[in-house]
């Protein structure tokens, strides 16, 4: 079997099997570690088998409902990678840092169903199957927002859940109909995306697919002004479900711009290229702004988060090989520091009650650890030199530059832009007097470090050795731009 | 082979020193505070003695020290290197950079002696000189915005040291802030530069090989971009705001940081890109009113400011002010020179000051600090030929150091410039002294708490000479020198004719007016109480109302807009529609819910009107057929 089964199906598999075994919490979690260490050793040595070219790689294709040209149809490039190491990484470090917190069976089966679910989006390359995983990674969210989550949960999960669907189901016409239209143009159905790119679709029915998809992808990222799901849902959502949120589904929306709209949709996403340009700026600074005033820790997170994928959305449009990178950098720095900075924030709230900022404070007088690493991550997310932030920002101004002057003067004020609130937080959290809620705040326990360091040398290799992560994104990259740029000319 | 090695382990000596204490000190095991005294100063001094060869070396062998780290990004055209090369002018930075560390590290074990952050601080402290290292070695302006920004953060984390005070942190966050608003500007005229001619290399040397293929308007727009960096990390107008509030932080981060190295980083970035500012010569000028507005602007806050520190760190701002000045009329060794003295003197008055406020129980407001002369004699020596230094009394550093800017703005044409320098100059006596003579000639009204410490006073002692004495690298031809500084950094400098007579004439009346300034402070000052009269209202006491200026117009717009977006158009506009589309979907599921009641009647006369429907349907259908 092809590892990249072994990776999607592993979890699955595992969750589905112990939904049904009435086994102890302590022994569930002993599993999901196991498995997850697996996959985590897995996609590492997936990594080391990584060849620097922009081809698809491992991959792996059956004849599923072959009636209707369905298949399984898997592979994995240089852009998918980066979301593929996230996930396995991000998964057992995860755990490590909440096993103590969270008793709950489902809490840990949803997690294992999910990060396969995450693992299936990443690397599918039919569309079907690409569908598929899309709504399978969405369930266990649901459940745990509304088992696990804080505050008016049910209300919150419902509307999370019917935004997702309507964004989901927008995207399923688009595939019912392009493959249909394959089937009238080529006599034969086919949801394979390679295959696909074969297509010819006059202007408007491409503007209409396009359409499909974005909606659904817009949702998910979100940009704006499909995002008044997300600060309430992170606000609710309970740590695991907000990290994997946050950090991994936010990011496969990203992804599927690329992998769905710049493959088969190529033109067309040219041709709408500077709408999304200016929507992703305009996020940017909005989400940025907006993200000032917020008083809960996790609803600053949220729009923090929001922000910084529409700096993603701006340099994936661009369509410049700079910004392609830029993007794909910052999809995985900012996965491992929101990750690191939602886990510590549910480390707080667990010691001192509160997600309020103005009731926190002193902690670095307390809790000197908790301190250092909840600033680096905050610090990172800014973007300053040395973290894998400002390696990706820098990046994507330089593509934005080379687009356009303009464009390049708004994208480099992302460097202005997460400061707006991640100061005045860091102070007011962590420094001053210590306050009621913080009086006893215990410094971090040993697993916490476990799980935090890892994260926080990443981040820093990422940063000081950038060209040893980019190697693997940069022929990708390149093919997306350079090779299909001569295509148009010819 | 062994140059490589130097240049690395003068980068790396810090860092790991920095890494070791901060292992230590996060790993709260019991340490002892000699150990990281001896780790810190280890670090810098190993650093600061092989500065001092490379410089020595650099400059009686013309040696260029170069070494290749590794590649940090090759994407395409974009190949930045992590490559140190210790050129002349690099050199020079060094020469001062690392000593004048090493010693505010010596003076630092005394000042912070018994801190329970003792650990904290000198990993910072450490970690500062491997930036600023960074910044000055780097080949190739990327690397030096890292450094650029590693040295921000660092002051950020220092400014707010004390982070019991939540002011302290605001501080921090102040200068951090308003430092990203100038690495805004760099960050960008870096990005156009690459744009521009990336295709040929990256490295200063292929930069300046291929400015002339950029067009004269981007030419001056990326030269006034990176200055808009330098206005941010040197402190000028208008982005100045962030060095006052700096001095919450430990006095040896004031001497260090925010006087000596750090803030002479726009400095020393504008005469790297010399080859960019001499072709930008609107820019340039741009320039040199900038600086005479921050000279002369910041040289008359400083006249009635009352904390110790605060006073320094305007007098900073309006010394770099000078520096500006210089560069702006392309005088670049000269303004490089200022810095040079200026490092010297400014750290020796923050330490005297750093002396003073631990002396007497952390006060640092000179009107409860009066008469303080016989309780601490050395301190006050010190301080007095820092203060001559600064006002430019022969034979002292700053007075060729000043003196030469002067001179060069005067024969450089712009009488005006020439006139704001002076106007600062006298200034800048006025409120040194007034300084000094509340400080040291008035009635005693505190008595110290602590006596000083040794290893504070030794570092003063040293750059107390160097404050004398390093005007001498830098002999004009009058006093029989050759300006051996200028030759050795061999910038493109623009030279203008100025004869001997002239610059005597301009020399002496110079000197006249500072005397003249002097015995007036004197005269008003000294054994007086006029400082407790003055009045703390007006323009000039209220700083001209800049930072209240800044509050109304950018901070509160923007906690405005914040709750526009988020309340307003976020929740009230947005939210609201999406909420109010499933609330009318639960309305109509509210209608169809009285036809499906469940009543059997309804049912039945529901398909009682489908048959009669139908079978109306059918009818029509037939007869259509007929």
């Amino acid at each position: 079997m092809n590892i990249l089964s072994i990776i999607i199906f592993l979890p699955i598999i595992t969750a589905v099997i112990l939904f049904f075994v009435r086994i102890h919490v302590n022994t569930i979690k002993i599993i999901y570690m196991i498995v997850t260490s697996i996959i985590a050793l897995l996609t590492l040595k997936l990594y080391i088998n990584f060849e620097q070219i922009s081809s698809m790689q491992f991959e792996e294709i059956h004849r599923w409902i072959s009636e209707y040209g369905i298949n399984y149809h898997i592979g994995v490039d240089g852009v998918s990678l980066g979301i593929v190491m996230m996930n396995a990484i991000l998964m057992p470090l995860v755990a490590i840092a909440l096993y103590k917190q969270r008793d709950k069976r489902g809490y840990w089966i949803n997690l294992l169903f999910v990060q396969g679910g995450i693992m299936g989006v990443a690397l599918s390359l039919d569309l079907m199957l690409f569908y598929l995983f899309w709504e399978i990674m969405l369930l266990p969210i649901f459940l745990m927002i509304g088992f696990f989550g804080y505050g008016n949960k049910n209300f919150i999960t419902m509307k999370f859940n019917i935004y997702t669907i309507f964004g989901s189901l927008m995207m399923l016409i688009s595939i019912l109909y392009i493959a249909v239209q394959y089937k009238i143009q080529f006599d034969v159905y086919t949801f394979e995306l390679d295959k696909l790119q074969n297509l010819i679709l006059t202007p408007t029915q491409s503007i209409l697919v396009f359409s499909g998809f974005m909606i659904a992808f817009a949702i998910k990222i979100p940009i704006f002004p499909f995002h008044t799901w997300l600060s309430d849902t992170y606000r609710s959502a309970p740590t695991g479900a907000v990290i994997v949120m946050s950090a991994l589904m936010a990011k496969l929306g990203a992804y599927a711009i690329w992998r769905v709209l710049f493959t088969l949709l190529d033109e067309t996403s040219h041709e709408v290229a500077h709408y999304f340009i200016a929507v992703g700026l305009f996020g940017l600074i909005y989400f940025g702004i907006s993200a000032m005033r917020q008083t809960h820790l996790k609803r600053m997170f949220a729009l923090s988060s929001a922000s910084h994928l529409s700096l993603v959305v701006v340099g994936f449009f661009i369509y410049d090989v700079y910004g392609l990178i830029g993007s794909s950098y910052l999809i995985v720095a900012h996965a491992i520091s929101s990750a690191a900075l939602f886990l510590m924030a549910g480390m707080l709230y667990e010691r001192s009650k509160t997600y309020d900022i103005a009731s926190l404070g002193g902690i670095a007088t307390v809790a000197p650890r908790f301190s250092l690493f909840f600033a680096f991550f905050a610090l990172s997310i800014v973007g300053v030199p040395m973290t894998a932030g400002f390696v990706a920002e820098v990046l994507i101004v330089l593509g934005a530059f080379n687009y356009n002057i303009y464009i390049g003067f708004l994208t480099a004020t992302t460097i202005l832009i997460a400061m707006l609130f991640m100061f005045k937080m860091i102070s007011q959290v962590l420094y001053g007097k210590a306050s009621k809620a913080t009086e006893n705040f215990e410094d971090l326990r040993m697993h916490e470090l476990i799980a935090l360091i890892p994260l926080a040398l990443l981040v820093l290799a990422m940063g000081i050795f950038p060209n040893y992560f980019i190697k693997n994104i940069e022929p990708t990259a390149v093919s997306y731009t350079v090779g299909k740029k001569v295509f148009h000319h010819d | 082979m062994t140059n490589n090695i130097l240049l690395n382990i003068l980068l790396l000596a810090p860092l790991t020193s920095a890494l070791l204490i901060f292992l230590l000190n996060i790993s709260r095991r019991y340490t002892k505070q000699t150990l990281y005294t001896l780790l810190a100063l280890s670090g810098s001094g190993l650093s600061a003695m092989i500065a001092l060869y490379i410089s020595y070396t650099s400059y009686f062998e013309q040696k260029l020290f170069v070494s290749n780290l590794f590649t940090w990004l090759n994407i395409g055209d974009f190949t930045i290197e992590v490559t140190l090369k210790a050129d002349a002018l690099s050199s020079f930075m060094l020469l001062f950079v690392a000593p004048v560390s090493f010693l505010i590290h010596i003076y630092a074990t005394g000042y912070m002696d018994k801190d329970k952050s003792y650990g904290r601080f000198f990993t910072y402290f450490n970690l500062f000189i491997f930036f600023m290292f960074l910044l000055v070695l780097a080949d190739n302006p990327i690397i030096m915005f890292v450094g650029w920004e590693g040295v921000g953060l660092i002051s950020y984390l220092l400014i707010g040291f004390y982070f019991d005070d939540i002011q302290n942190t605001y501080a921090g966050n102040k200068a951090f802030i308003v430092n990203r608003v100038g690495d805004f500007g760099f960050l960008s005229a870096l990005m156009l530069l690459f744009v521009e001619i990336g295709h040929g290399g990256f490295s200063y040397d292929a930069i300046f090989f291929n400015l002339s293929l950029i067009d004269t308007p981007m030419l001056s727009l990326i030269a006034l971009l990176l200055f808009v960096g330098a206005m941010g990390k040197s402190a000028q107008l208008p982005l100045f705001v962030w060095l006052p509030d700096a001095m919450a932080g430990p006095t040896p981060v004031s001497a260090l940081i925010h006087a000596a190295t750090m803030v002479t980083a726009g400095i020393y970035m504008v005469a790297r890109f010399a080859p960019l500012y001499n072709i930008a010569s609107d820019v340039s000028l741009f320039i040199a009113y900038i600086g005479g507005l921050s000279a002369l602007f910041a040289a008359i806050v400083a006249t009635r400011q009352y904390d110790i520190k605060k006073i320094l760190a305007y007098s900073t701002i309006s010394q770099l002010g000078f520096m500006f000045m210089a560069l702006g009329v392309g005088a670049y060794s000269t303004a490089l020179f200022h810095m040079f003295t200026h490092a010297f003197f400014k750290g020796l008055l923050f330490m005297g000051a750093g002396a003073i406020i631990v002396a007497f129980g952390h006060k640092q407001d000179i009107r409860e600090l009066r008469g303080i002369r016989r309780s601490v004699p050395t301190i006050f020596i010190m301080m007095l030929i820092g203060s001559l230094t600064i006002s430019a009394i022969p034979p002292l550093s700053a007075f060729f150091s000043k003196d030469a800017i002067m001179g060069i703005l005067y024969a450089s044409d712009h009488l005006d410039l020439f006139f704001i320098a002076l106007l600062s100059s006298l200034f800048t006596v006025f409120y040194m002294f007034r300084m000094i003579f509340v400080l040291f000639f008035s009635e005693n009204t505190t008595e110290p708490s602590k006596n000083s410490v040794k290893s504070m006073n030794y570092p003063m002692a040293i750059l107390t000479l160097l404050s004398v004495f390093a005007g001498m690298l830098n002999l004009p031809e009058i006093f029989g020198g050759n300006l051996m500084m200028s030759s050795w950094l061999d910038l493109a400098d623009k030279h203008f004719v100025f004869s001997h007579a002239n610059e005597i004439f301009l020399m002496s009346v110079n000197t006249i007016l500072i005397c003249f300034i002097l015995y007036y402070a004197y005269k008003r000052y000294a054994y007086k109480d006029t400082i407790l009269k003055e009045s703390t209202t007006g323009l000039v006491a209220n700083k001209f109302y800049i930072d209240a200026l800044y509050q109304l117009i950018i901070v509160k717009p923007l906690y405005a807009l914040s709750f526009f977006f988020d309340r307003k158009i976020s929740h009230d506009l947005i939210d609201t529609s999406i909420n109010s589309m499933a609330l009318n979907y639960k309305k109509l599921g509210k209608l169809f819910a009285f036809f499906e009641n469940g009543n059997v009647r309804f049912y039945a006369l529901y398909m009682l009107i489908g048959l009669v429907l139908g079978f109306i349907y059918l009818f029509l259908l037939l007869k259509a057929m007929l």
